[in-house]
């Protein structure tokens, strides 16, 4: 959005991004924000947990919190990488909850089911890259998250680094596990 | 497909995300909360935090010393109402249940920490700070009332079917309970880091502290609708209450009281639902709102109208109970004739004093009764002390002051226990002394060091020295102790005899069995040819040199 600022001498032109609209509550430009970024955020939480509906809640979840932080965005990083950060957060919450909750620990009966799907729910609605997604949910999370970030969307090992919350030296060494465990399953397979 | 190509497809394949739209309809789910009722809940919070801090503060600007006569010690404690309140503040704003839940707590853990202040507590300032709270943390319940936990989140694990008030009232109560438990046990904490062994103060402060971390599991767990919770939530209350009522958990019989009174209550709350999870269909019907909610308010206003009409009131019993209650109690408001000027005073009628460190410390007040077995007083002050009935068995009152010589000051020690006492190098009165002989001295020191005979006593052992003694001399050199100087300059001194009594000055002594002269702050040995050392932990070593008695002139002790 342009913004045209008169005086008696000149006229400037101010680009305001939508980043700097959003962070006062301007719904237009976070509706923006949320167009050019929610279908990458998405993708990429979908590759790690292996299931869409899944990765669209938690991408929502990711918005919202980053709407109401936007104070807190600091500039360090990009914003599309602050935002998978929180997003990855999201999911690794998720991922907790879901493993108390499978802990088989006595739940009251009283309370609504998971949301979450079964691994095999998840693969069944991935058909295009079943192989790859039934090694991929052998996988431990935070292997699986270096893999899809480092191997899968080809990101830089210090953006990879960034959004997962670790070291550069520990996300390549999860990222080169996890594709060599993941071309170790293909091998086997073929074999 | 190969591992390459399927690792391409994974890259081209494409996720729709939801629609933009659907992101406003999830933050709807948290609707924002009223803005005006947020800021007289916060306006609240902040009176109530800083009255907290006012309790803090205020044994740090000389209220608060055992010297003094302290009226109220919470210091540390006081503390964790005020993180709390301000990390409540903080969240206030948030629609996010749990931030809500646990806003309710603490408001009104502090609502009843401030009665409880406002009851317990013997000063008119401590009283009002307790009232203050008490009335700041209701506005700030009534004000906020039921908004905001009627929150839906779709992530939290807090997402009953049934029993959803009930599940809320539990968890207020429990999280209230866990931070009440929490201050009193760090109340406790406090005392026992005052001159206890680690052992000690665990085993004191121990079970309270427990209890506050049961408490908290266990709010962990309902939040998280687990069974094991509720079960753990209904154990826990009825331990606490039965530990409150039977005095393990050493808090004073109001604490107690009341601890035990919501513990009680919250017995009753995971009935329904543990009946519920059992399969009986018909269990628990739903709280009436409208029925909750009055009563709520009522007993909101209640407890706060209370801690007000309390104000005026006698202080009550304070805070903890068993070896540290002399430490944090009240006093009591004395009527202002009997107050004395200078010096406050201390009462712990009945108290459980066993062990206590009271090294150097003014007891001034009324001790009739107290336990002291075992209890160290060394160089203590007790000249206007009542000891009437207190077990003073295997105290050390090495170099004690029961005010001897100074009759205007009167104790009273009628009927005391005194069994393997050491009254080594005390200074004790000829009246004292009698009511200290009066029920037998088997077993005690003397004031001269002496064990006392099954005969006679301590007849001739109490540290007098001969009459006409006299000794004028010059310190060696100058002592200091850090920046205090000892005001011993090199000049000429006399120590004196006036009525049995050794003097220096104001310092008067008591002549051991071996010879040497001891007072509360240092020792006079007299070395075989003549000269005068006297040792102090104050001033160190120093060498008296003898000058001419006959030039100085006797002066008065109560020069």
């Amino acid at each position: 959005m342009t913004l045209a600022i008169a005086n008696t001498h000149e006229l400037a032109t101010v680009q305001e991004t939508s980043l700097q609209r959003a962070r006062s509550g301007d719904s237009v430009a976070q509706a923006e924000l949320y167009r050019e970024h929610a279908a990458t955020v998405t993708r990429r939480l979908a590759h790690a947990c292996g299931d869409e509906d899944l990765a669209r809640d938690i991408a929502q979840d990711a918005f919202i919190t980053a709407f109401g932080g936007l104070d807190r965005f600091a500039e360090r990083a990009s914003f599309s990488t602050w935002l998978h950060g929180i997003a990855f957060n999201h999911l690794r919450d998720r991922r907790k909850r879901g493993a108390r909750e499978r802990a088989g620990k006595a739940r009251l009966a009283l309370v609504e089911g998971s949301v979450e799907p079964t691994p095999e729910q998840r693969v069944s609605s991935r058909q295009a890259m079943e192989r790859l997604d039934a090694v991929l949910a052998t996988l431990k999370p935070k292997l699986r998250d270096a893999f899809v970030l480092r191997v899968v969307e080809q990101l830089s090992l210090e953006e990879s680094a960034e959004i997962l919350g670790a070291r550069v030296a520990t996300v390549s060494y999860r990222a080169r596990k996890a594709e060599a465990l993941v071309r170790a399953a293909f091998d086997g397979g073929e074999g | 497909m190969s591992y390459e190509d399927e690792i391409q497809a994974m890259r081209e394949h494409n996720v729709e995300p939801a629609p933009f739209e659907r992101l406003a309809q999830k933050e709807a789910v948290t609707p924002p909360l009223p803005r005006r009722r947020m800021s007289v809940a916060a306006g609240a919070t902040v009176c109530a935090g800083l009255a907290f801090m006012v309790l803090f503060v205020r044994p740090a600007i000389g209220a608060g010393s055992l010297y003094s006569g302290n009226t109220l010690k919470l210091q540390i404690a006081a503390l964790l109402p005020v993180f709390v309140l301000t990390w409540a503040l903080r969240r206030l704003s948030q629609p996010r249940l749990g931030a809500q839940l646990l806003s309710r707590a603490v408001w009104w853990s502090s609502l009843v920490v401030g009665l409880l202040v406002s009851l317990n507590y013997g000063e008119l300032p401590d009283k009002v700070l307790g009232a203050i709270i008490a009335v700041a943390c209701a506005v700030a319940l009534l004000s906020v009332g039921e908004r905001g936990l009627e929150v839906q989140e779709p992530d939290s694990p807090f997402a009953p079917v049934r029993f959803r008030g009930h599940l809320l009232l539990a968890l207020v109560m429990a999280a209230a309970d866990a931070l009440t438990l929490a201050f009193s046990g760090l109340l406790q904490l406090r005392f026992g880091m005052e001159g206890w062994t680690l052992g000690g103060t665990l085993e004191y402060a121990g079970p309270t502290i427990a209890a506050a971390v049961v408490m908290a599991v266990a709010v962990w767990g309902v939040y998280r609708l687990r069974t094991w919770a509720l079960f753990l939530n209904l154990v826990a209350n009825i331990t606490i209450a039965y530990l409150a009522l039977e005095g393990t958990l050493s808090l004073s019989p109001s604490v107690s009281i009341t601890l035990a009174t919501t513990a009680a209550i919250q017995c009753f709350i995971p009935v329904p639902i543990l009946a519920a999870a059992a399969g009986d269909r018909n269990a628990g019907q739903p709280l009436l709102h409208s029925l909750r909610h009055r009563l709520m308010r009522f007993t909101v206003l209640g407890l706060a109208a209370l801690s007000v009409l309390a104000i005026p009131l006698p202080g009550g019993d304070g805070w903890v109970n068993g070896p540290g209650r002399a430490f944090v109690r009240g006093t009591g408001q004395a009527a202002r004739s009997q107050r004395p000027s200078a010096r406050q005073r201390l009462d712990a009628l009945d108290d459980d004093l066993r062990g206590r460190d009271f090294d150097h410390q003014a007891l001034d007040g009324d001790f009739s009764g107290a336990d002291f077995r075992g209890a160290s007083l060394r160089g203590a002050n007790l000249s206007v002390t009542n000891l009437d009935g207190a077990d003073l068995r295997d105290v050390d009152f090495t170099r004690a002051d029961f005010g001897a010589g100074l009759v205007l000051l009167p104790l009273s020690a009628k009927g005391v226990l005194v069994h393997g006492t050491d009254f080594s190098g005390a200074q004790i009165g000829d009246e004292d002394w009698k009511q200290l002989a009066e029920r037998g001295l088997e077993g005690v020191r003397c004031p001269d060091g002496v064990l006392a005979t099954s005969g006679d006593g301590c007849d001739g052992h109490l540290g007098r020295v001969e009459r006409g003694l006299r000794r004028a001399f010059t310190f060696a050199r100058t002592s200091t102790h850090g920046s205090v100087s000892c005001g011993r300059e090199e000049s000429l001194t006399l120590v004196f005899e006036q009525d049995g009594v050794l003097w220096h000055r104001r310092e008067r002594y008591v002549q051991l069995a071996d010879g040497d002269f001891v007072s509360p702050y240092s020792r006079i040995h007299v070395s075989d040819d003549g000269r005068w050392e006297v040792s102090s932990e104050l001033c160190g070593d120093n060498i008296l040199i003898p000058a001419d008695a006959e030039s100085a002139e006797e002066p008065s002790p109560a020069q």
